[in-house]
């Protein structure tokens, strides 16, 4: 059998290489039927062979022998096969035109909403883009994605929440290393300069496993774009102002190959932004100035077999809070609720006073990756990273020499030593399997006013993740377990104990995509993922500055378990793209901070209590989004996110869900008719519904009313050589400087949102195309 | 070119390496007794003629905000229709010695204020006898001018108030907010 198989081989070849005199290439190129974007990673097959286009859209068959020829194209999961037939030799370009189901926000943003490879939502923006993207903090710039919205703090901290969660229950990523800093708190916003990454990316099933525990609303991955191995040195310049707080900024990035070969790539990126005092519609924000900068430099090896790369990045911001926000006790903070104006608004400066925060992060990264052969790739990342936080009371001390030193109420180190190894395997073009263990240590030390204790951590994990995909199905499924080991060194009653808490259980997910005539695809994906209680839900206890709250853990707490569940459809074609998914998750011993009665009695006064207790929670809800072009300059864009969250055990609202909002954007573009300069104009009416799902005295006060928020912006582009576009962006939020404060921003008691704010951003690519060096 | 390459990636790789911070802090972590915590409120009236005994009335929460409750929280009990010199200390008596906190509010006069808040129905009249370098009170020592016998509340608070200080009670924040039960018989 072995020998007859080898023989056809033999004859195959022969037929291949010798039957004809003359051999001929064919090279074509594969597209949208509908954009005309080129369509990278497509297959194509011929009789003998199959294979992929390059990043822009090409392919090419060498040594065929005249005759017909039937070429075959599959760009991806989610399109119909394309036969053409063709005779050889063919001297013009082969162009596919195929029906590729990627599903586009607009033509500008290919990638905005690509198609998932996964069968779950997988959502991915690039930052550049920057008339598409929002803001200067990751939480604002994933708000375009549906089912994400945000929680403020004052104005210049922000963080991202998914489908309702947030903090603890998702998962950063970044550059590949899970992001280690202290994401408990509300008022703690990811340690991320976006502008680093080329790609944000939100993942919710089964590849958001290989991160690791809490990802129970999802994963977020900051990815820088890869090293320009083999390419130009090539980098851009962005460039900000905003009027609301007379800031501004200016971010660059570098990135090339240095020898010949273009085996050694690197790539150096710095941020640097200020912000003076924001303003409301009718008074300036005391102390809201804040500061920040970052930098980061990559080195990277890549031969034919042996890949590795080192990466370092800092990340640095002061941040001031608003002064009205720390108040006294339980009398202030009514005073404070009661009061429309702050009784102290202060004025405009670039300076910061307390309270303020100073937030640090340093990421290290070592990659190494070997690739055993074409089909198999084992790769290792170690990680280090070190955070730390300052925070800094409005009350200094009594003492002048104690008041002298200007030391923060408390600080708080954080160290994590993380590393990971995974082998990926294609074991056919069809199915891909990775195999993965990681583990992580974590120490964290605090100094000053007792906060959380200091704990040590060790976790491990194993999983195994597959992916199958044909023509019309996509099925991915994965499983993971981990181990977590936390030592606390806490003091009770004056003597030092050591109590250890360990948790362990599985993950698993499951997700599969059916692909239904040319403009459906249905997603159905289940799973379950857990996460063990944090630190200040087992053990913080005492006073919360700035919440005029005490707040006290549970050291018995259990893990937190979710069992989810989401079932999507997308549609797309020449008349609408639509993008639908419901969700609902169950949650056995979901942690709730609780108001808990009677206040409790202090030397500064009665405060409220609140504790961490478990419960059965249910969180479901509607994302949906849909787009319609009004001919060929003007689209139409409807988004809304809506929410429900019960506590199962007492039958109650859940607290803190975002409320249910609408976006609506009216986009005029000539980006379709395909010039070099093109420039659009964009109007967004985003409402918010008051939160009327809450239980009735369980805040300091009601939910504030709902709100319609008017904003606009118009830019240019225009497409430069190397194929990056320089972009001028004019935008204006809160056009009709409203008077409006959000349920999710913690600074809803105390003070109004921000007011108008003009922004004018630049982006400026560059490439360095070297001289043609001749050698003959 | 290939061997700098290499240098500079194995250097980079010590420098992650070499980061390490200290970490004995982390195991062998001090108890979180505050420097500053006010623990303990005490105001000691002294009769004026010099005839009445002194009245002492104290709060006391040795662990500070949260943790166990205050462990004494004393009535006010006064004679009707005298007048007392009242005086007040502030304590913190989690840390040995103990520290008095009273000597840097004084030395800090000039951004802190005491008030004294009488329910209706309470028979006092109370003014404040220190003053700060602003020539404005302080309140560390008031005169309480009381009246015939009756029972309320009187909230002492300690209001913070650096930079803004004009003698109101506001603008500022709460340092110290008690409501002691007061009976005056």
């Amino acid at each position: 059998m072995k020998f007859y198989l080898l023989g056809v081989f033999i004859y195959c070849s022969i037929l291949a290489y010798s039957q004809c005199p003359n051999t001929y290439t064919i090279v074509g190129q594969v597209r949208d039927i509908h954009t005309d974007q080129v369509i990278p990673n497509a297959r194509v097959s011929i009789q003998t062979k199959t294979i992929e286009t390059d990043s822009n859209g090409f392919f090419r068959f060498e040594d065929l022998c005249p005759g017909r020829i039937k070429l075959r194209c599959v760009p991806h999961f989610g399109c119909e096969p394309m036969d053409l037939e063709i005779g050889v030799p063919y001297n013009d370009l082969i162009i596919f035109k195929v029906e590729t189901h990627q599903v586009e926000l607009d033509e500008l943003l290919i990638e905005a909403y690509r198609f998932p490879r996964e069968s779950q939502e997988s959502m991915s923006l690039k930052t550049n883009d920057i008339t598409q993207i929002k803001g200067n903090t990751l939480g604002e710039q994933l708000i375009r994605f549906p089912g994400v919205t945000s929680l403020s703090t004052g104005s210049s901290i922000v963080k991202p929440v998914i489908n309702g969660m947030h903090s603890n229950r998702l998962v950063v990523v970044n550059n590949g290393i899970r992001q280690e800093g202290q994401q408990w708190g509300s008022e703690h916003a990811p340690e991320i300069d976006p502008n680093l990454a080329g790609n944000l990316t939100v993942i919710q099933g089964a590849s958001g496993l290989q991160y690791g525990t809490d990802a129970i609303g999802g994963v977020i991955l900051v990815s820088p774009d890869e090293l320009r191995y083999q390419k130009n040195t090539a980098g851009w310049v962005k460039l900000n102002g905003n009027s609301n707080g007379r800031g501004g900024g200016g971010s660059g990035l570098i990135a090339g190959s240095f020898t010949k070969s273009g085996k050694w790539a690197y790539r150096v990126h710095g941020t640097g932004r200020i912000n003076g005092t924001q303003k409301a519609p009718n008074y300036w924000i005391k102390n809201t100035a804040s500061n920040e900068y970052s930098y980061s430099a990559a080195l990277g090896y890549k031969g034919e077999k042996f890949e590795m790369d080192v990466f370092y990045t800092k990340y640095s911001t002061n941040l001031g809070i608003f002064t009205g926000s720390h108040i006294g006790n339980l009398s202030d903070l009514n005073a404070a609720f009661t009061a429309s104006t702050p009784k102290d608004t202060g004025s405009f400066t670039y300076k910061l006073e307390n309270p303020k925060q100073l937030v640090q992060h340093d990421l290290s990264k070592v990659h190494l990756a070997y690739n055993w052969n074409k089909k198999i790739k084992t790769s290792v990342v170690y990680g280090y990273q070190f955070n730390l936080r300052q925070e800094y009371d409005l009350h200094k001390a009594y003492n002048d020499s104690i008041a002298a030193l200007n030391l923060p109420a408390f600080e708080l180190n954080l160290w994590t030593n993380s590393l990971e190894v995974k082998t990926e395997i294609k074991h056919s073009n069809r199915f891909k399997s990775v195999f993965g263990v990681s583990g992580l240590e974590q120490s964290n030390a605090y100094s000053g006013r007792f906060f959380i204790p200091n704990f040590k951590k060790l976790q491990f994990g194993g999983y195994y993740l597959g992916t199958y995909e044909n023509e019309k199905w996509l099925v991915d499924f994965g499983v993971r377990y981990d181990y977590s080991k936390l030592q606390v060194f806490v003091y009770d009653d004056n003597i030092l104990t050591k109590p250890i808490k360990q948790f362990q259980n599985p993950s698993a997910s499951a997700g599969v995509s059916r692909l239904l005539g040319h403009h459906w695809i249905v997603r159905l994906n289940m799973g379950t993922a857990w996460r063990p209680p944090s630190i200040n839900e087992l053990y913080s206890n005492g006073l919360h500055h700035g919440a005029a709250s005490i707040e006290i853990g549970d050291a018995q707490l259990k893990k937190e378990i979710v069992y989810n569940s989401q079932l999507g459809v997308q549609y797309k074609s020449h008349v609408a793209k639509v993008d639908l998914s419901v969700f609902y998750n169950y949650f056995d011993g979901y942690v709730n901070l609780q108001p808990s009665l009677p206040p409790m009695l202090t030397i500064i006064g009665a405060f409220p209590v609140f504790r961490y207790v478990q419960s059965n929670v249910q969180i479901a809800g509607l994302n949906g989004r849909v787009e319609i072009p009004i001919g060929k300059y003007v689209s139409y864009q409807f988004q809304g996110n809506l929410l429900f969250g019960t506590d199962l055990r007492t039958s109650q609202y859940l607290y803190g869900m975002p409320s249910n909002r609408i976006t609506q954007r009216l986009r005029f573009s000539t980006a379709r008719t395909g010039t070099k300069l093109n420039c659009f104009v964009e109007v967004e009416l985003l409402d918010v519904f008051k939160q009327k799902r809450y239980v009735a005295n369980s805040d300091y006060v009601a939910p504030p009313k709902g709100y319609d928020l008017l904003s606009a912006q118009a830019g240019i582009t225009k497409k430069m050589n190397n194929g990056e576009n320089l972009q001028v962006v004019l935008a204006c939020s809160n056009l009709t400087n409203l008077s409006y404060r959000d349920y999710m921003n913690r600074f809803r008691y105390f003070t109004d949102e921000l007011g108008r704010n003009w922004t004018i951003k630049v982006l400026i690519p560059f490439s360095i195309t070297k001289k043609e060096q001749k050698h003959s | 070119m290939k061997k700098t390459m290499m240098i500079l990636s194995i250097l980079s790789l010590a420098l992650v390496a070499c980061k390490k911070e200290k970490k004995n802090t982390v195991t062998n972590p001090t108890n979180p007794n505050e420097e500053e915590l006010i623990t303990t409120f005490k105001i000691i009236f002294t009769d004026v003629n010099g005839v009445l005994p002194n009245v002492e009335a104290q709060f006391v929460d040795t662990d500070g905000p949260g943790g166990n409750n205050p462990s004494v929280f004393d009535t006010i009990r006064l004679v009707a229709n005298a007048t007392y010199n009242a005086s007040i200390t502030l304590l913190n008596e989690s840390t040995i010695p103990t520290q008095n906190i009273t000597e840097e509010v004084e030395e800090e006069g000039v951004d802190h204020l005491f008030c004294f808040d009488l329910t209706s129905g309470l028979n006092a009249v109370i003014t404040r006898t220190d003053l700060d370098a602003n020539n404005l009170p302080i309140g560390i020592t008031s005169q309480w001018v009381l009246g015939n016998a009756s029972t309320g509340t009187s909230t002492i608070r300690l209001r913070h108030q650096p930079g803004v200080k004009t003698g109101q009670c506001e603008p500022g924040e709460t340092d110290i907010e008690l409501n002691f039960h007061t009976v005056i018989q």
